[in-house]
């Protein structure tokens, strides 16, 4: 049996000293199941306290098989949660962990046809790639385009007024040019310390208050969002890959040779990988953005 | 006066006995239960990282490739089951893996754990979880899965298939069998080791239980109640928290943060991030369920085009919901006028096999005494029945310390000495 019950602050004192009182008199009543009686009910106890916080206490309901009584034949048990002061409902968690999504149907079209490219495009060829490249190769190519990449995240700090990083990343490009071998070898972070921002110009339209808009599948990039998709204009257009002819499906090629087990886990081991990716995309966005 | 000191010596020796079942990990972190448990991410298969090739390359060693993927047919009308084996060159024992809840036999602990067998020698076959949604839509009898009874049955049928089909692929290479879960798996593992005692069709020697729940039901519970930790987050902090844990989550898969290190996590933020991942679980549980028959708690019509207002609902079910909708009105009727949740509680529990673990000598039980799913008297209820088949480790809430040394090697001991 579950029901709500609300009522005003004086009920929540009461509740309170009850709970008090209760959970110092009996030990171990946290579950029913510990209890002798077969007849228990679980009782959740829903108290306003103003017009956005109420209470919650958690209450055990013990039919009492020997009272004559009827509306005396409960003994209760009320135990109070952890934290029990209820702040926020369903709607505004959804709105922080989900993104908005009316042109799913698309979506899940573009996923799929991704699906079967990687599959059954990129992965023979990401096999081969890898069997002719050493691991160490296949990292050095990577830094290499990712050091090419250093004006969007250079770029990007500088729209979000991050000076100072804006400032490293010039620097890392400097030495890793000179003295990393064109980037193959990431010398400034190894000998400097210099780490890499992951920043890019959906996150600098982030920084400007711009909204995520709708989730967006983009044929051969993956997910991304209506405010991140304009921003990959940019990023393409200050990427130097972009002008040189193959350039950047030998980036794509490279990066997949490294990380195309995780996407066949994902789609094997959901029966919706999209609704999967979708909502862990928009999690670790979120994260870059507010990073 | 000397009263006194007799009952202090007896409590000290009584102490003494009730902790030399405890292994003290060295230098293990520990900040509390639920931060220990997102330890589990140090424990993952370490060749992909340090091989000359890398792991898609035809020369490179990866565990997650060199293990081979066979699909099986379990029950007629059902699409078929995979599984998957890492079968050493000689005659080996095989050890059978059942992860945890929702775990699938592709997930990194799966991996990891194989990696770890193969390594010593010992060939391995993985399966699905009796609560994912592949096992359920390919090998399980029961519609719904949550009551642990009907659960080990199906996992037990479709293990005596696929060792059949492995015996016939390999005949020679299999010299014994051992089976080993963890969490979810570990009390499947153990009532099928009741099962198998009454009657022998599968012919393990060793069941290895890692971190069971006692009861299926309450540890459903209290997953639901740490998830539920964010009610009690006001606006701000339930964005600043979800941004925050996620951050952290990231760094610890991708291995930023050493294990010997500190998480920069609170309590609440851990409790959050491990019962969202059983949130994402029971997801996909009830969304498989639900595309297989209607029984009418989802109202949202939904398409292959047109899933998230369907997900949207599905996402409003806890696991007490899920037990109250799905579970009751399943079980009612294959009860009938028997059906309660106490009976069905009490039926799910270890307790319900406690003479099988006190008597049988092939059981095995590693747990955590900082375990969130077990309270203090489950540790003292365990001592009592298992005695010296299980041993505890001081720290590692559930299942975060699988990365440690003396975890392993105390895991690999209890593989040995089987008939």
């Amino acid at each position: 049996m579950q029901f709500v019950y609300e009522d005003n602050f004086m009920r929540f004192l009461i509740v309170f000293f009850a709970a008090v009182l209760f959970r110092t008199l009996i030990a171990n009543a946290e579950n029913p199941a510990e209890l002798p009686s077969e007849k228990i009910h679980s009782v959740t106890f829903k108290i306003p306290i103003d017009e956005k916080q109420y209470f919650l206490a958690d209450c055990i309901l013990i039919e009492k098989t020997d009272a004559f009584d009827d509306s005396y034949n409960y003994e209760s048990v009320i135990v109070l949660r952890k934290r029990s002061f209820k702040t926020v409902d369903e709607k505004e968690f959804e709105a922080e962990v989900n993104i908005s999504d009316p042109i799913e149907g698309f979506n899940r079209v573009m996923t799929s046809f991704n699906y079967g490219l990687v599959m059954y495009v990129f992965r023979p060829v990401a096999i081969g790639y890898a069997t002719v490249f050493p691991r160490f190769m296949i990292n050095g190519f990577g830094n290499l385009t990712d050091n090419l990449e250093f004006l969007v995240r250079t770029f990007s700090c500088m729209l979000q007024a991050k000076f100072g990083d804006a400032g490293e990343e010039s620097l890392r490009f400097l030495i890793n040019t000179v003295l990393g071998v064109a980037g193959f070898f990431d010398v400034a972070d190894d000998w400097f310390g210099l780490k890499t921002h992951d920043e890019d110009f959906g996150q600098a339209f982030a920084s400007w208050g711009i909204g995520t808009g709708c989730f967006l599948v983009l044929p051969l990039q993956g997910p991304s969002s209506g405010r991140d998709c304009v921003g990959l204009l940019f990023d393409y257009a200050l990427d130097p890959k972009t002008y040189v002819y193959g350039a950047q499906w030998f980036a794509k090629l490279n990066k997949s040779s490294l990380y195309i087990q995780e996407y066949e886990k994902i789609s094997e081991a959901n029966e919706d990988g999209y609704t999967y990716v979708k909502d862990i995309w928009y999690l670790v966005r979120k994260v870059k953005i507010e990073d | 006066m000397l009263k006194f000191v007799t009952c202090v010596l007896l409590f000290s020796a009584l102490a003494a006995y009730s902790e030399n079942d405890v292994i003290k990990l060295k230098n293990y972190p520990s900040q509390n239960p639920f931060t220990d448990t997102l330890r589990i991410e140090y424990f993952y298969s370490h060749d992909d990282e340090s091989s000359f090739w890398s792991q898609m390359s035809l020369w490179g060693s990866d565990c997650y490739y060199e293990g081979k993927k066979i699909n099986i047919k379990i029950l007629e009308d059902h699409p078929e089951l995979t599984y998957k084996v890492w079968m050493q060159k000689n005659p080996a024992p095989l050890i059978i893996i059942l992860p945890g809840l929702g775990g699938h036999y592709t997930s990194d602990t799966v991996t990891a754990f194989a990696g770890l067998f193969y390594g010593k020698g010992y060939s391995v076959l993985a399966i699905s979880s009796a609560m994912n949604w592949e096992f359920m839509e390919s090998a399980a009898k029961t519609m719904i899965p949550g009551y642990t009874p009907y659960d080990a049955k199906d996992v037990r049928n479709a293990l005596s298939i696929i060792l059949n089909d492995m015996l016939e692929r390999y005949p020679a290479l299999i010299t014994k069998k051992m089976l080993m879960g963890y969490s979810l798996g570990a009390i499947h593992a153990l009532f099928i080791s009741d099962f198998e005692a009454k009657e022998n069709l599968l012919g393990i020697q060793r069941y290895v239980a890692i971190n069971p729940p006692i009861d299926m039901l309450s540890a459903m519970s209290k997953l639901e109640t740490m998830f539920e930790i964010w009610q009690t987050w006001s606006k701000d902090e339930l964005k600043n928290n979800i941004i925050r844990s996620t951050g952290i989550y990231m760094s610890l898969i991708q291995h930023k943060i050493p294990p010997r290190a500190i998480i920069p996590i609170d309590e609440d933020d851990a409790q959050f991030i491990i019962g969202y991942a059983y949130h994402l679980n029971l997801r996909n549980i009830i969304y498989s369920i639900h595309t297989r028959k209607d029984f009418g708690f989802i109202k949202t019509p939904y398409s292959w085009f047109s899933r998230s207002a369907l997900y949207k609902e599905i996402d409003s079910f806890g696991f007490n919901k899920y037990r109250d909708t799905y579970i009751k009105k399943y079980f009612s009727e294959v009860f009938g006028e028997s059906f309660s949740f106490e009976k069905l509680n009490e039926n799910s529990s270890l307790m319900a096999i406690e003479k099988n673990l006190s008597e049988n000598q092939k059981v095995r039980i590693l747990h955590n005494m900082n375990d969130f799913l077990l309270r203090k008297k489950d540790i003292e209820w365990l001592r009592k029945v298992m005695k010296k088949k299980i041993v505890f480790f001081d720290r590692g809430g559930h299942l975060g310390n699988l990365f440690t040394e003396e975890f392993q090697s105390q895991l690999i001991e209890s593989l040995k000495d089987s008939d």
